[in-house]
């Protein structure tokens, strides 16, 4: 297994109080597999990816669990030791389409040819440069302009390209789409399925958008309010969801075919202060009393879903 | 060829904004300089009647009054004070853009010259030494402390406080201090003046001799300065790490200080350096007053001069130079941003 | 996320959480109180500054009398003393002689700055004689010039006989004639040259003769120190806190003046400009850089030559050329509040522009407002302050600029009389400092919002 989360706690110590952002979930990713990280806003799902790379923002804090990359708690380690050897080395990551993921007063080229110097990499830089524009398919010409100078999807493939330099072995993709129009979302999602063919590259797509996962990833955890819900092969996720939550997302994906569009009635519960059971009963059509007054633990299926919900 | 454009934009903009303030300088200062004129005018055609009086006896009171007013008629229009306010306003702006500020009353310049341009040609290199010298000091020194406040608590709290220094303290009473305590308690440096008397003739020992006479006000300009201005370099700075290309930085393994040190720094660095144009804008007044303090023979002490001779012309002609120079400032200060920022200079 | 009120008592609080921002407050209220305290002053001290006669009878140029802590007997204040006894005695009918004695010890290692007699009587006199005897014995005999008959005089109106004492011990007429000279004349022994003073008893007899009976209707002396009030005096004897007391009234109004002016024409100015974009923000950015590039200084004081403006019309002046900066400073914050507000949305609902602006604009730019309206007042007072000391202020008021200019005129760096400088200037800082912990505090909260 190339990634294993296990029981990853993350707060966020704010001066309204703790905010349990993260709380107990477990998570694994597989050689050569794309995982789906989905949930609402507010969920958790882009703390997580945070977490994974040790980025995670004041006042937030990694309280609890391990993150064993190949074996290895990657949260033990010292953070020099962390960045010179994993941080984009083995785990990258690919920020929000919205972000401007370069510095905006150098080249693009400049800013890649740092990484790859910065992290031992020797060779000829112009020449690996261009290989990494290619594997995004960009024309290598626009490496040499400044970031304000390319579009939203050309800013955010060239993003990927930098995210590749160092071979990595695991591609955390937070939102990679947000913010860009569905052409451009369509290529990057060929693109990443075609790096993972290629390179055999693990993927972590994270996002709200499950249509998008259904395109996308082989299996998927479903997040809600900073505890994992459902995961599982994506067939069995989208075709057969066993949690009402899972079930009401998939619902509210809008189709051709449907006329009616189901929300999901009532907001997220604060998470400075979650509710005892489970942590969706304000909002599940199936509340039981027992969904009430204690947290329900993860069944496995044979089809390979794991649910964690009273009604199984 | 975007970057041209641009110079060339800024350059008519700020043309236009001096004539627009020596406008509004001359609204405010026409009237009083009507009057003067109408008063030296008054008094020549006095002095010319008692002449008259006195010389041309062949003369009865009917053709001596003629003469005089002849004179009067004459003194006006060479003043030109009879002509329509328009035509005066184009003389004095065309005067102006040709730096001819006309005679001051008392003052001269040590060549000899009445002109105004000439004396104040005279005592503004002093000034420009100065407070060029202090302003580069204090920036890079406020720069340095600005950026290291940005991660450590402790220079957090050292800019805090000295940035309250610097809306406080005076520069010139700063300087009185430094004076009486540096320069007459305990005689580290002299007390005042721009190069020892007699001046050395080893341009060597000139030099070091005006750097010993430039120290205080120097450390003046400096100390009561530098907080202000590492206080806004902290902010720009602080503001800037709260963008998104600074946690995508970190992402991809760059260590903490070359973020702030490279990346941040260079994103920062227009608005620091306009900020450092707009400091040095506002920081100009203090100094050019501590030149009095210390007799340094700048722009400064000249106004001194001006004002205690109620030498006008020559204010004037001081506020003008002013002008001209924090407007070329602010000029560069734009020219400036538009280099460091690419997204200005490779055109949007 | 929960809604957070924008209501004024949510500032107020956030406010008063910030420790600075309560210090702040205390300071100003001091401040406030002492405005209180020089406002109540009669006028008649206050136009008595600018007249030196009224100063007579201070010590001119000396330290403040705490002095005396740290130089014990070297520092001490002015003393009054009053007569031990007058005996009167006739003889005959026309022969009538008043004699006023005191009787006082001196233990300073200093003599007085100066000593002023009070006599006052009822005739004419013949003759008026001082009499002085020193602790060791010898009385120097003094007569009083009729100039001076039947009104106060000091030691430079009876010099005359004073100076030939002198003489006649040091064997040189001393070149420089001030009260001080003389003063060590009477209280310097002669056996040191009249350098060092003799402490112990001293005996002052003076004796009018008139062909009338005499009454003496006031009699005293005054010792005058060399040391006085809080913060000395300057060089025409007037006392440095009484200046200082005076210029806090007006320091504090020019500076509020200034301030609320300026930032209110500049966060209006900003505002619009921000809010409207475009060609009309270009032209507000326009005259915005119009008005900054005139320096403040060299305008004012030409302008000052015209006509001398008066304590409003200089606040006015001042924030004529002030308020660009704040209107850079309420553009950039407007835009920032457009890029993340509701404006759009509003104008979409059919709202007029202008109105939109009023109601939901511009009250988003009240706490910055607030917050460099009191940040502004200290760079008023610097200005004003600075313009004082080149000599250019409202007339008859004092200034601590004024104050500090005397102080240049008359070279105190040089005399060492440090307590004329660093006094006034002192208090420009001293003043600034509620004014910035509070706007510090207010943008703190303002800026926290967003």
């Amino acid at each position: 297994m190339l990634l294993e989360v296990k029981n990853l706690k993350i707060y966020f110590y704010t001066k309204r109080g703790v905010v349990k952002a993260v709380d107990s979930v477990n998570l694994n990713v597989d050689k050569g597999e794309i995982v789906g990280l989905a949930g609402e806003s507010g969920s958790g799902k882009s703390t997580i990816g945070y977490g994974i790379m040790r980025l995670v923002p004041f006042p937030g804090k990694i309280v609890d669990g391990q993150v064993l990359f190949k074996g290895e708690d990657i949260l033990k380690m010292d953070e020099d030791t962390f960045r010179k050897n994993y941080r984009w080395k083995k785990i990258a990551m690919v920020f929000q389409g919205s972000m401007s993921g370069f510095t905006p007063v150098f080249k693009i080229k400049d800013q890649i040819i740092e990484v790859l110097k910065l992290h031992g990499w020797n060779g000829d830089y112009e020449e690996r440069v261009r290989e990494l524009f290619k594997m995004v398919n960009m024309d290598p010409i626009l490496a040499d302009k400044y970031p304000h100078e390319l579009s939203g999807g050309q800013k955010q493939r060239a993003f990927i390209a930098m995210a590749l330099a160092l071979n990595p072995e695991l591609l955390i993709a937070d939102e990679p789409t947000t913010a860009l129009d569905v052409i451009v979302q369509e290529n990057i999602l060929n693109l990443l399925k075609r790096l993972r063919k290629d390179l055999g590259i693990s993927i972590i797509f994270i996002t709200h958008d499950l249509a998008l996962l259904s395109e996308i990833s082989d299996r998927d955890y479903i997040l809600y309010a900073g505890k994992v819900m459902e995961s599982g092969p994506s067939e069995v996720i989208f075709k057969r969801p066993r949690h009402p939550y899972t079930q009401a997302l998939i619902e509210s994906i809008a189709t051709l075919d449907k006329d009616v569009i189901k929300g999901i009635p009532g907001s997220m519960p604060d998470l400075s202060n979650p509710p005892t059971g489970c942590r969706f009963n304000t909002r599940c059509p199936f509340a039981k009393d027992i969904c009430f007054k204690e947290e329900p633990k993860m069944k496995i299926f044979s089809d390979g879903d794991e649910v964690a919900c009273w009604l199984y | 060829m975007g970057f041209w454009r641009f110079v060339l934009k800024k350059a008519l903009i700020y043309f236009s904004v001096l004539i627009a303030a020596m406008t509004i300088l001359y609204i405010f200062t026409f009237p009083i300089l009507q009057q003067v004129i109408a008063k030296s005018i008054n008094y020549g055609v006095a002095q010319y009647e008692q002449a008259l009086f006195k010389y041309s006896h062949h003369l009865n009171i009917t053709q001596v009054n003629i003469e005089v007013e002849k004179y009067k008629e004459y003194l006006i229009s060479a003043y030109g004070l009879n002509q329509p306010i328009i035509n005066k306003y184009f003389i004095q702006m065309y005067n102006l853009l040709r730096f001819n500020f006309g005679d001051a009353y008392f003052l001269q310049a040590p060549s000899g010259s009445r002109e105004v341009s000439a004396i104040i040609a005279y005592y503004l290199p002093n000034t420009i030494l100065l407070f060029t010298t202090a302003s580069i000091l204090f920036i890079i020194a406020g720069t340095i402390i600005g950026l290291l406040s940005a991660n450590s608590k402790f220079w957090e709290k050292v800019v805090a406080v000295i940035a309250v220094v610097h809306s406080s303290l005076p520069t010139w009473w700063l300087g009185f201090i430094l004076l009486a305590a540096l320069a007459y308690s305990v005689k580290v440096f002299p007390p005042g003046g721009m190069v020892s008397v007699p001046p050395p003739k080893n341009p060597f020992d000139y030099g070091l001799s005006v750097l010993d006479h430039m120290a205080l006000p120097l450390l003046s300009i400096f100390i009561v300065n530098v907080g202000g201005f590492a206080y806004i370099v902290r902010s720009l700075v602080a503001s800037t790490l709260k963008e998104d290309f600074v946690i995508t930085a970190k992402a991809r393994g760059l260590s903490d200080s070359r973020i702030l040190y490279r990346h941040v720094l260079r994103t920062a660095s227009p608005s620091i350096a306009t900020q450092a144009i707009l400091v040095l804008t506002g920081s100009l007044s203090g100094s050019i007053t501590t030149e009095i303090v210390f007799e340094w023979p700048g722009v400064g002490y000249l106004t001194y001069l001006a004002i205690n001779q109620n030498d006008l012309p020559v204010i004037l002609g001081i506020t003008y130079v002013l002008t001209i120079v924090l407007l070329v400032g602010l000029f560069l200060g734009e020219l400036v941003y538009g280099l460091l920022d690419p997204r200005i200079k490779v055109g949007e | 996320m929960s809604k957070r009120s924008l209501s004024f008592s949510y500032y107020l609080k956030e406010f008063l959480s910030s420790k600075l921002a309560i210090a702040g407050l205390v300071i100003l209220i001091i401040l406030l109180i002492f405005t209180g305290i020089a406002l109540s002053i009669p006028s008649k001290v206050y136009s008595s500054w600018n007249n030196p006669a009224a100063w007579s009878e201070y010590p001119e140029h000396v330290p403040p009398a705490w002095m005396s802590i740290f130089y014990p007997g070297k520092y001490f204040t002015t003393e009054k003393l009053s007569p031990t006894y007058i005996s009167s005695m006739s003889y005959g009918k026309n022969l009538y002689v008043v004699t006023v004695n005191y009787q006082f010890s001196w233990n300073k290692t200093l003599p007085p700055y100066n000593v002023f007699f009070f006599v006052s009587y009822n005739t004419s006199p013949i003759e008026e004689i001082i009499y002085w005897t020193k602790p060791d014995g010898y009385t120097l005999e003094i007569s009083v010039p009729s100039t001076t008959y039947n009104m106060p005089f000091d030691l430079t109106s009876i010099r005359t006989d004073i100076l030939n004492y002198i003489t006649s011990v040091t064997g040189k007429t001393p070149s420089l004639v001030n009260s001080t000279v003389l003063s060590s004349a009477l209280f310097n022994s002669p056996k040191s040259n009249l350098t060092i003073t003799e402490q112990g008893k001293y005996l002052v007899k003076i004796e009018i003769a008139s062909s009338s009976p005499i009454k003496i209707t006031n009699s005293s002396i005054l010792l005058i120190g060399n040391s006085y009030g809080l913060m000395g005096t300057d060089y025409f004897g007037r006392p440095v806190a009484l200046g200082v007391l005076l210029g806090l009234p007006n320091a504090l109004e020019i500076g509020a003046l200034t301030s609320i002016i300026a930032v209110l024409v500049g966060v209006f100015a900003g505002g619009i400009a921000g809010y409207l974009g475009g060609n009309k923000d270009s032209g507000i950015q326009w005259v915005t850089l119009v008005f900054l590039a005139l320096p403040i200084l060299p305008f004012l004081v030409a302008v000052s030559f015209a006509v001398r403006p008066s304590l409003t019309l200089e606040a006015l002046l001042i924030a004529f050329l002030s308020w660009p900066g704040y209107a850079i400073i309420a553009r950039s914050a407007a835009l920032s509040i457009k890029s993340n507000s509701f404006v759009e949305a509003d104008k979409l609902l059919g709202i007029p522009s202008y109105r939109v602006f009023f109601t939901h604009f511009m009250p988003r730019l009240i706490p910055i407002t607030v917050a460099y309206m009191a940040l502004g007042v200290p760079a008023g007072i610097l200005t004003a302050e600075t313009l004082a000391f080149l000599g250019i202020a409202p007339a008859d008021i004092v200034t601590w600029g004024g104050i500090l200019n005397s102080a240049e005129t008359y070279q105190a760096q040089v005399n060492g009389w440090w307590w004329w400088v660093v006094f006034p200037g002192l208090m420009i800082v001293i003043v600034a400092i509620p004014f910035i912990l509070i706007g510090f505090a207010v943008e703190r909260v303002a800026l926290g919002e967003r």
